[in-house]
């Protein structure tokens, strides 16, 4: 799987940080705009669905869904941060996503822990982005044999700035 | 053995000895700390003075678990150049769990440089551009520390921070410049 | 930043012992808000609260989620007790309705008060307990539960905190 695009959402479904690495369609800020507010939708039913059984503590929520391009995967750590991932539909292992998400969730929270970081508010460190951009360039490597799909675009570092139209009043 | 290997002894079984927490607590506080006096000051050389200020009130009490604790014969504090390998061999190492290299000697021996890579103090930080520009130096609170300690073996040095890894430099470097000795005060008993 | 991807590393427990004692002077007695000691107080407790939502990010990190507020309770009584004052919590009481009562009968930050007079002791254990109140609001506020945290001391070192959800999930 190549990294589309990733997106990290509060516990008050607040946006904190969303950056596109490539896009396979036109329009992509209205199109991922668009995919993580359906993403937070599934992850509320996902959560919801695991209370009282064995899979409660997970952190890890796997695929939420697919487009007719990108594959959507999902993450929620214990304090109701949510990690949407849109990847490429190229074969991936689910454990490769699910160690992706962890390092992904430890590189955050040593970014929470700047004591000038204020929580809870977009992250805007210039430290995260090149671990975020590392990690990524390592997912990506480990699959440079498998073949691009065709239609493929390109764009790296493009942020896509505020997410405000996400909602803010759903309950995780 | 040399003094310095020996001092380095004296540090790791004073460290390995004491009862110890989470580093990650030490540096959430200190962040916390510091973050707050930035509110309550309006420039970042009224925050530097202050966090020194903190540090040598905590270095007058250190001193005392310093000798109660490591067996400060072997770490004596009688001559300046013994008591710079003190501090970064036993001091550092006791109190933050890691050593200092002394580097720099003037030539009348009264000026010195403690140099190190680690610092819990500043770790997951970083330091916004403006407050680089205006000179914060976010640990100096350890500065106050190592004067404030000094003090209580009658040494009156100045500190100052030199280099600090969060302002880009490779290493953080405190220069201790000795002043005086002080005369001795006798205290009263208790 | 220094060195994020280290592995585990400890201090002295008496260097922030140190540290947080200095807070506690500066809040109450050599800051701007001194001469309010609500106000004082209320600086205090904000800073325990930001390393409480930081250490609640950390501390979890490899645990998963928490099935329920009182799983999380669980939690700050035990891993998180043990990391940030040195041992478990001794006794947990709760209604079932949102209130809980945490009894430390040893509080790590009073064990070594002892000043001239037993006013003036009182006095000082009533301040060497706001930041922590802030620690414990702010661990449980990153985890998802808002509530507030007050403590009572009714023999040193021994500290009853009492926490109140505000809004129950």
């Amino acid at each position: 799987m190549n990294v589309c695009c990733i997106c990290v959402v509060g516990k008050s479904n607040n946006p904190l940080y969303l950056r596109v690495f490539q896009t396979l369609e036109e329009e992509p800020a209205l199109k991922f705009h668009y995919i993580a507010h359906t993403a937070l939708d599934i992850i509320e039913e996902k959560v919801a669905s695991r209370k009282n059984t064995t899979n409660s503590a997970d952190t890890n929520l796997g695929l939420l869904f697919p487009t007719e391009v990108y594959k959507i995967y999902g993450f929620i750590t214990s304090s109701k941060t949510k990690i949407i991932l849109i990847g490429d539909e190229t074969e991936v292992k689910d454990s490769e996503v699910k160690n992706f998400f962890q390092k992904l969730h430890k590189i955050l929270v040593d970014s929470l822990s700047n004591p000038f970081y204020e929580y809870n508010q977009q992250i805007e460190s210039p430290h995260f982005e090149q671990q975020v951009q590392g990690l990524v360039d390592n997912f990506s490597s480990n699959k440079s044999l498998q073949k691009k799909p065709s239609g493929f675009k390109t764009r790296n570092n493009q942020s896509m700035g505020s997410m405000a139209f996400l909602p803010t009043n759903a309950n995780i | 053995m040399s003094n310095i290997a020996k001092l380095q002894k004296v540090g790791d079984s004073t460290f390995g000895r004491i009862e110890k927490i989470n580093s990650e607590l030490l540096t959430m506080t200190y962040g916390s700390l510091v973050t707050q006096l930035l509110r309550d000051f309006e420039d970042t050389d009224a925050v530097n003075k202050q966090l020194e200020k903190m540090g040598h009130k905590i270095g007058v009490r250190l001193i005392e678990e310093y000798m109660a604790k490591s067996n400060p014969s072997a770490g004596s504090c009688k001559e300046f150049k013994d008591t710079a390998e003190a501090i970064a061999k036993v001091g550092f190492k006791m109190f933050l769990g890691f050593n200092a290299q002394v580097t720099s000697w003037n030539q009348e021996q009264t000026q010195f440089s403690l140099v190190f890579q680690e610092n819990p103090l500043n770790d997951f930080v970083e330091l916004p551009e403006r407050l680089k520009t205006e000179g914060l130096f976010y640990s100096n609170l350890l500065c106050g520390v190592i004067r404030g300690a000094l003090e209580m073996v009658q040494m009156r040095v100045e500190c100052i921070f030199v280099k600090c890894p969060l302002r880009g430099d490779d290493v953080s470097e405190i220069k201790v410049t000795l002043i005086d000795y002080l005369k001795e005060i006798v205290l009263e008993d208790e | 930043m220094s060195n994020p991807a280290k592995q585990r590393t400890e201090v002295a427990a008496s260097t922030l012992e140190l540290l947080h004692s200095e807070m506690v002077e500066y809040t109450t007695n050599d800051s701007k808000y001194s001469s309010h000691k609500e106000k004082a107080y209320t600086v205090l407790e904000d800073m325990g609260f930001k390393v409480g939502i930081r250490l609640g990010e950390r501390l979890t990190r490899d645990k998963g989620r928490f099935a329920d507020n009182l799983d999380t309770i669980k939690f700050i009584c035990k891993d998180f007790w043990s990391e940030c004052f040195k041992k478990n919590v001794d006794n947990l009481k709760t209604n079932h309705k949102g209130t809980y009562v945490l009894h430390d009968s040893k509080f790590t930050y009073l064990t070594r008060l002892s000043l001239s007079t037993p006013e003036e002791t009182a006095n000082a254990a009533k301040n060497h307990v706001v930041f922590s109140c802030g620690i414990i609001r702010g661990c449980l506020s990153s985890l998802g539960v808002e509530a507030f945290v007050t403590a009572e001391i009714n023999a040193l070192p021994s500290v009853l905190f009492k926490v109140i959800e505000i809004s129950r999930q």
